[in-house]
């Protein structure tokens, strides 16, 4: 209406502005009561009463097995981190599990591994380092950070603290510029992310035949030193199998067990118990 | 191995305390696997005093001994006549139940059917050297019922080293003490070798046929011996060690091997044929009867130390019976010799030596790699020198020696620049090189580095540089970020497959299991659709439980529903996504697929305050499979009826997604595990989840939702029981065409108020076209050539 005002001849305008806007003020206090009305009768609606201490409704909801919460949390960290993730075989050509990392079929350290073969002389993967060299071979050049986990088998005997299945993550990591001391930095980082800030790792010189410095890394948890995961720079031979030129690259490896770490976050003080799938141990997690 | 502290330290110059060794090993790659600190450890050997000594008839050289253990308490206790006891003298007993510290827990038995509870113990199987007789014994009676350790200091501690298989050098004393010289700035002090390797005439012929299995062989014949015990300080070396004095001749071959890491041995020379030593390899017809007892024949054909005539030893790995040393021997010959180890290990592994270990203490040297050179000569001559000092014989001759090809040092060249980037800290030259010489390496100023013949595993100069890294410890390279290139960290699509399934299936209230991939090879057991020849077995399985690779998660996941049931869980959903294996192609390889599956048994819900439950059925776990296919946005996707093995028949689904044929559904048939009274119908699907992986990788496009007001109809139809939902729906939707927007099922009713054999379908319609409003005229219509189709198809009629 108001739109219409530049239409009338100038002298009429004043009185018509007036009589609009008398208008607008009058609908709009109407609107207001009506609407402070409504607002007071909805508030005298009679008061309810419900037992809020009642227990809710609830729909079952699933739990994450703890060894695979572990898995994915340190899946996770190493994501963030620049690895890529990949599965690889879990029964293996004894090439892979072993001869391609330096360890021939004479070795001594194969006593380390007691394996299980196929009938077909197949080997059930004994590590997951054991994705080493397909890892390699996989990419296309340099640098590659690449990881996996998994299942590995050994023929232990079982008790409280074995089972001859258990899970493994490792990690390679191959650049120019890759040495001991970026090794240490990102088993920090990673355990940092993992564990919380203010970890004390403790860094043995130890052996596997596929890395060179080696290095056992225990953590300091719990009160007690626990041995961690085994780690090393990566021996030239192992970098040739996977098609990458030593004198160019250098590479760093580590691999870490699944259960042991995820009995000692969770205090659980038999492996069978994570074998069993009881729903009264699985929902506690 | 075990090290004796005490022992070590003779090597090592100045000496250094025993809790400094225990706290450098590990620093150094020397991890010890147990510490036997015997101030400690020795706390319950207590003093008792011999109140009578008895002969055993039965046994000449054993005392049937009564034994004051506290004032009044006397134990019968029977003593082998290793040292000499008197009646009256204090001795350390350890009573049965006490456990020593190579392990060994003293029990209470019966020797010759004398009792005897308890052990009267020497210096060295308390594990300390000997530092009288070799026995502690205490003449003043208030030293009764006393602990050992109050009345004298032990300093010595045993410590049980894994010493890693790259390291043979550290397989005895004087390797460890070497590593620990180096790491702590120490000097090496070898033992004192008297007598120069002897010039002379080489009276034995050495001849060795396979030089690629036996690279040196040496020998010293040494005559006029006089076999018989050793001294206490030798005995209680090799028994505070854990191995068994037996006569000094053998004492000392074995003692020095303690020391040097060289095995040895000693012939009885009188029992030797021809002066002639040939190492060649055993023949089909010949026997050999090995110290163990065990006689082996040629049919493995292993490599003998033979004389002129026959073997005499399994070369590296045990001595012959008829040739070793005796008492009554006079002179014998003293081998020092070098074995290519991969032999020793196959050889070991293929023959059986008549032992409850496998191999023995000289092939665990020799198969993991001894040097030829500097070691090997010192430890003959040590060994030849304590001979003639201890048994009182002389060398005749010169060293009877064949080692046709020497084994040179091997040299490499390091850079500072190289070996300081390697390890992310700056390392100069100097320290490099006095690092090195510390092991006994030649490293020149420019660091090219000569590495003695005994290092094996320094076949790479990264090994060198570890060795540095070693004595600067590894806590002085810091830990530092990588200035190299970035790289993507990515997760492969399955695995992006495997979380999306996982989450669906966490929501839908399941519990993710792991079950072992090693099932039962008991056929009724075998799940999963492959052919019995496809079936991945194990050629070296622990027990039969645990001998094939699983075909199908079912097992895994049923034995686990069972085991929940037996223990009173009444209701459980249990997940898993792992790989399932098979056999394929020719010559046969291992296949594997990740798969997931699912078992549910029980109730819908938990009873609660405003319900009832439901028990679980097939379309509560259809539904779960329709929201894990809908997550990962699988089309077209059906369910077939089929028959499989372990299911109820007649409630079995194959599902297909997009055609193919990617998993089943059921209900598994009663008795399929074993759930005593407890009966809960148990459900089951299983999906190959990398099927899914192309659907997920499709790009989707969205659409908006709609704005056009949607309008609902119900519509109950009556039709014949057999006829299946899907073929209704299909026929709906294509008589309806696209203005119908969902169609939903909301009720299925059998009963008194329809005919026999017939089902009532409630269903609700949602139309909707997307550029109009519908009218009320046009969804009547539609909905009357739904009806008409149905009844023209199914024979279907609207419920009144």
């Amino acid at each position: 209406m108001l739109r219409s005002l530049g239409k009338l001849p100038e002298d009429q305008r004043p009185a018509f502005g007036q009589a609009v806007n008398q208008a607008k003020n009058r609908v709009q206090t109407a609107l207001d009561e009506r609407k402070q009305h409504l607002q007071a009768t909805t508030k005298s609606k009679p008061r309810e009463w419900i037992d809020v201490t009642l227990p809710g409704i609830r729909r079952e909801i699933g739990r994450r097995h703890p060894l695979m919460q572990t898995m994915e949390e340190l899946k996770t960290i190493l994501q963030g981190m620049g690895f890529r993730y990949d599965d690889y075989p879990e029964i293996e050509t004894e090439y892979n599990n072993f001869d391609a990392l330096n360890t021939p079929s004479w070795h001594p350290s194969r006593d380390m591994h007691d394996s299980f073969y196929s009938e077909q002389g197949h080997v059930m993967r004994t590590h997951t380092s054991a994705f080493q060299v397909h890892a390699m071979k996989q990419a296309s050049s340099p640098p590659i950070r690449a990881m996996t986990a998994g299942r590995c088998y050994r023929r232990d005997e079982i008790d409280d603290t074995h089972f001859p299945i258990f899970h493994q993550l490792d990690a390679i990591a191959i650049d120019r510029t890759i040495c001991f001391a970026d090794l240490k930095h990102t088993l920090y980082q990673m355990l940092t992310a993992f564990l919380g800030p203010g970890i004390q790792l403790r860094f043995r010189p130890s052996y596997f035949p596929f890395t060179t410095p080696s290095a056992e890394v225990d953590v300091f948890y719990r009160g007690r030193w626990m041995e961690l995961l085994g780690s090393g720079m990566m021996r030239p031979e192992v970098l040739r199998n996977g098609g990458i030129d030593p004198a160019e690259w250098r590479g760093f490896a580590f691999g870490m067990g699944i259960d042991r770490i995820t009995m000692a976050k969770f205090n659980v003080t038999d492996i069978r118990l994570l074998y069993e799938n009881e729903a009264a141990f699985l929902t506690q997690f | 191995m075990l090290i004796n502290t005490t022992w070590l330290n003779e090597y090592i110059e100045p000496k250094i305390s025993a809790g400094d060794i225990i706290d450098i090993l590990p620093k150094i790659g020397l991890e010890i696997e147990s510490t036997h600190i015997l101030k400690n450890d020795l706390a319950d050997i207590r003093i008792g005093f011999i109140r009578k000594k008895n002969a055993i008839l039965a046994a000449p050289a054993m005392f049937a001994c009564e034994v004051e253990v506290a004032k009044g308490r006397r134990v019968p206790i029977v003593c082998a006549s290793e040292h000499e006891i008197e009646i009256g003298w204090g001795v350390p007993v350890a009573l049965a139940g006490t456990r020593l510290p190579h392990g060994r827990t003293i029990t209470a038995g019966q020797f010759h059917g004398v009792e005897s509870q308890g052990m009267i113990c020497l210096d060295g199987e308390l594990g300390f050297l000997a530092t009288g007789t070799g026995l502690q014994v205490f003449k003043d009676e208030a030293t009764l019922g006393q602990s050992l350790t109050s009345l004298i200091t032990i300093e010595d501690c045993l410590l049980d080293l894994n010493v890693l298989p790259n390291r043979p050098d550290c397989l005895g004393h004087i390797g460890v003490a070497r590593e620990v010289a180096a790491a702590t700035g120490r000097t090496l002090r070898y033992p004192e070798t008297k007598s120069a390797i002897t010039a002379g005439k080489q009276i034995i012929a050495v001849d060795i046929q396979a030089p690629d299995l036996c690279p040196r062989y040496s020998c010293q014949l040494i005559r006029n011996v006089k076999v018989g015990p050793s001294p206490a300080w030798l005995k209680s070396r090799l028994l505070a060690i854990g191995c068994k004095p037996i006569n000094n001749i053998v004492d000392i071959t074995n003692y020095v091997m303690y020391e040097w890491g060289q095995p040895l041995h000693a012939f009885d020379y009188a029992k030797l044929q021809g002066d002639k030593i040939v190492v060649r390899r055993m023949k089909p017809d010949e026997k050999l009867e090995l110290l163990s007892g065990k006689t082996i024949d040629g049919t493995a054909s292993g490599l003998v130390i033979a004389d002129a005539v026959k073997p005499v030893a399994l070369a590296g790995i045990m001595g012959g019976r008829p040739t070793a040393t005796e008492s009554w021997s006079t002179d014998v010959l003293l081998e020092a010799a070098n074995f290519e180890p991969v032999n020793i290990r196959k050889s070991v592994k293929a023959i059986d030596l008549g032992l409850e270990t496998r191999g023995t203490a000289s092939s665990y040297r020799f198969e993991r790699g001894t040097d030829p050179n500097s070691i090997l000569n010192r430890a003959r001559e040590r060994a030849a020198d304590l001979i003639c000092e201890l048994a009182g014989g002389s060398r005749e001759g010169g060293v009877s020696d064949s080692y046709p090809k020497k084994l040179e040092p091997r040299v490499f060249k390091l850079t500072s620049d190289g070996l300081s980037g390697y390890l992310g800290v700056a390392v100069d030259a100097k320290t490099i090189k006095t690092s090195l010489e510390r092991l006994e390496m030649k490293c020149s100023d420019d660091l090219t580095v000569e590495v003695p013949t005994w290092r094996v595993d320094v076949n790479d100069p990264v090994v060198l540089i570890e060795d540095v890294a070693r004595q600067l410890g590894f806590d002085s390279i810091v830990a530092r970020p990588n200035p190299g290139v970035a790289t993507i960290g990515i997760r492969s699509p399955l695995d992006k497959v495997r979380q999306l399934v996982t989450q669906n299936l966490v929501a839908g209230g399941f519990l993710e299991s792991r079950n072992p991939p090693l099932e039962s090879a008991d056929a009724k057991a075998v799940f999963g659709n492959k052919p019995p020849a496809s079936i991945v077995r194990l050629s070296n399985p622990s027990n039969r439980e645990m001998s094939v690779v699983r075909c199908s998660l079912f097992g895994g996941l049923l034995r686990s529903m069972e085991r929940n049931i037996r223990r009173g869980t009444t209701t459980a959903r249990l997940f898993e996504i792992d790989r399932i294996f098979w056999l394929d192609g020719n010559p046969p390889a291992p296949k594997d697929r990740w798969m997931v599956a699912g078992v549910v048994g029980g109730m819908v819900q938990d009873m609660n305050w405003r319900g009832g439950a439901a028990k679980l059925d097939f379309f509560d776990l259809k539904g779960v499979v329709e929201n894990v296919l809908d997550g990962v946005s699988a089309k077209e996707r059906r369910f077939e009826p089929v028959e499989m093995a372990h299911f109820v028949p007649g409630t079995v689904a194959a599902i297909k997604v997009g055609g193919q044929h990617i998993g089943c559904i059921g209900e598994f048939a009663p008795g399929i595990v074993d759930t005593g009274k407890m009966q809960v119908r148990l459900f089951g699907f299983e999906l190959d989840l990398q099927a899914l992986v192309p659907g997920f990788l499709e790009v989707r496009a969205s659409k908006p939702p709609a704005r056009m007001p949607a309008v609902t109809r119900d519509l109950a139809i009556v039709v014949a029981e057999d006829v299946p939902f899907e073929s209704i729906e299909q026929d709906i939707r294509g008589a309806a065409g696209a203005g119908l927007e969902s169609l939903r099922l909301v009720d299925v009713y059998h009963g008194s108020q329809i005919p026999k054999n017939h089902k009532s379908l409630a269903m609700a319609f949602v139309f909707r076209e997307h550029s109009q409003t519908l009218t009320a005229e046009a969804i009547t219509a539609i909905l009357e050539g739904v009806m008409k189709s149905l009844k023209e198809k199914f024979a279907a009629t609207l419920r009144a």
